[in-house]
């Protein structure tokens, strides 16, 4: 985590871009826009052909514990048409159960806005971990998050993809019939907030190792530096094997299978 | 609850296998998508600087303070231009919209060297209210009397907004909107000596990707839906007012509404 005071050492080593007068800055300034509309428009086409790709029913009926009691996946539609479910990870065996859910999960939280707007567009957006009711309602009050989140209670994260890392399920309601529309995990997830697109808009980005930024830029690890915003002052880092899990997924995988291979 | 009904798109249903097939599919051109905005993030690093040379004055609730002091002691400051005009009754429900989604990212921004805050045209004892009633705690300072909001191309005159050629957007077409004051996000850095840069501005649907609802909405079924309206974010209102239809400035008759084809941060003719 940069300090004010190591943040000052490292300007000194910085190479940082050519400072020119306005005419110049604006006309280096029209180039990129170029680019940055190009992209855009590739953003929009993307949209255009995620929005024609087939559907596929859901036939298994799924159960949650909601703060009113059982639920079923229908329940959580909450009487709209689309359905978005985050699946977090916040339950024992996780970093800072019980007191928090998985930091970038909760980087997430962070940046999920007042639901009307979503809502305004017919569209619910819930989040559902394995982790008991009164353990997420606490959690809830005490990071000031407002969104509906569930408990799951069967196979529900086994079967749509989000049994060992997070990610996004879209559904679509026609009366009781239930549609999966869409999935994303990984650095899809990401797009979700816009803590990204700030960072990505300031003179050093998002100060993290795997940019190609110029000379001598101020750089840390992804998924390190994130922290819970009422932890930031703290010095409690994440639990190797948690950050192992996050930024390996597929191979903390294996090396758990591996070792309980071994242990059995 | 909401009981709006959508009557279900005529869309293709098919197995789990095919349905896999199809995403795996795209998911090959979403993963050339984030590669390409790492790209066009890497570029942006390396655009040059300009040195901010007018003393601009601010007014928030720590009193007057500089473009310098807006830093509040870090090394990075993003301005987000929120549209509110020193006449009107409350800022614009699209900026507000956007606003919603400030505080979540400014603590975490905070500790990335970036200090956020929000400005606008309005005085001070507009701002601070609005921002009560919307239950908001990002900074917010006002650039009444400076020409801040004119140096950065997101407030214009009465006879400009006339002339129906606003010079918004690095563009030479005229611009034709029916409003003083235009969305926008400026970020600055200042260097050990304590000099100001200024490093990006960008306008319109360039602040887009701000929008996390708008990212949740691409990802569902039926997208953005706002084909039916005059302009994109027609929809948008303040989220404690829902039910009711206005434009950005809500003092403003309805006609200016039924005038205006274009949006206040999403406008597809501007970008």
């Amino acid at each position: 985590m940069n300090t004010k005071k190591e943040f000052q050492a490292e300007q000194s080593t910085m190479r940082t871009p050519p400072t020119v007068s306005p005419e110049a800055w604006e006309a280096a300034r029209q180039q990129l826009l170029v680019k940055e509309k190009a992209f855009t428009r590739s953003r929009d086409a993307l949209a255009a052909e995620r929005r024609r790709m087939p559907w596929m029913a859901v036939e298994k009926k799924y159960e949650f514990d909601g703060p009113k009691g059982k639920v079923s996946l229908l329940d959580l539609f909450e009487g709209r048409p689309q359905l978005i479910v985050y699946r977090a990870f916040f339950e024992p065996g996780v970093f800072g159960w019980p007191d928090h859910a998985c930091r970038g999960c909760s980087l997430g939280a962070d940046q999920v806005s007042h639901l009307a707007h979503l809502n305004a567009r017919d569209t619910t957006l819930a989040w559902a971990s394995r982790a008991p009711q009164p353990d997420i309602a606490r959690l809830k009050t005490r990071m000031g998050w407002e969104m509906p989140w569930y408990t799951i209670t069967d196979t529900f994260d086994k079967d749509f993809g989000v049994d060992e890392w997070h990610g996004h399920n879209v559904f679509f309601r026609d009366g009781d019939r239930v549609f999966r529309t869409y999935f994303i995990n990984s650095r899809g997830d990401e797009a979700m907030g816009s803590l990204w697109s700030y960072l990505d808009v300031t003179p050093l980005g998002r100060q993290e190792t795997w940019e190609d930024s110029p000379e001598g830029y101020p750089q840390s690890a992804p998924y390190k530096w994130w922290n819970w915003h009422d932890n930031y002052n703290a010095e409690a880092m994440p639990n190797p094997k948690w950050v192992d899990i996050i930024t390996d997924p597929a191979g903390a995988a294996i090396r758990r299978r591996d070792e309980e291979a071994k242990a059995s | 609850m909401a009981t709006q009904t959508i009557t279900r798109p005529k869309h293709s249903v098919v197995s789990p296998e095919e349905w896999l097939a199809a995403r795996t599919e795209l998911l090959r051109k979403e993963k050339e998508l984030t590669r390409l905005r790492d790209e066009l993030s890497r570029q942006r690093l390396e655009l040059p600087w300009e040195e901010v040379k007018k003393e601009y004055v601010f007014n928030g609730p720590k009193g007057k303070q500089t473009l310098a002091q807006l830093f509040d002691g870090r090394d990075q400051l993003i301005v987000y231009h929120f549209m509110f005009g020193p006449e009107w009754a409350e800022g614009c429900p699209s900026c507000s919209f956007l606003g919603d989604h400030f505080d979540g990212v400014a603590v975490h921004l905070a500790n990335r060297g970036v200090t956020f805050t929000a400005v606008s045209r309005a005085p001070s004892e507009k701002i601070e209210p609005f921002k009560k009633r919307m239950g908001w705690r990002f900074n917010w300072a006002s650039s009444n009397g400076s020409d801040f909001n004119w140096d950065y191309h997101v407030s214009f005159t009465k006879e400009q907004v006339a002339s129906g050629k606003l010079a918004y957007n690095y563009s030479d077409k005229p611009f034709e909107f029916p409003s003083e004051e235009l969305p926008g996000l400026s970020a600055f850095y200042k260097d050990e000596e304590g000099k100001v840069l200024h490093t990006y501005s960008t306008y319109t649907r360039g602040l887009d990707i701000l929008l996390g609802a708008y990212n949740f909405l691409d990802m569902a079924p039926l997208g953005r839906n706002e084909a039916q309206f005059d302009w994109p974010m027609q929809w948008v209102k303040h989220r404690d007012k829902y039910p009711d239809q206005y434009f950005a400035d809500a003092a403003k008759p309805k006609e200016a509404v039924e005038q205006a084809n274009s949006s206040c941060c999403s406008d597809e003719q501007a970008s």
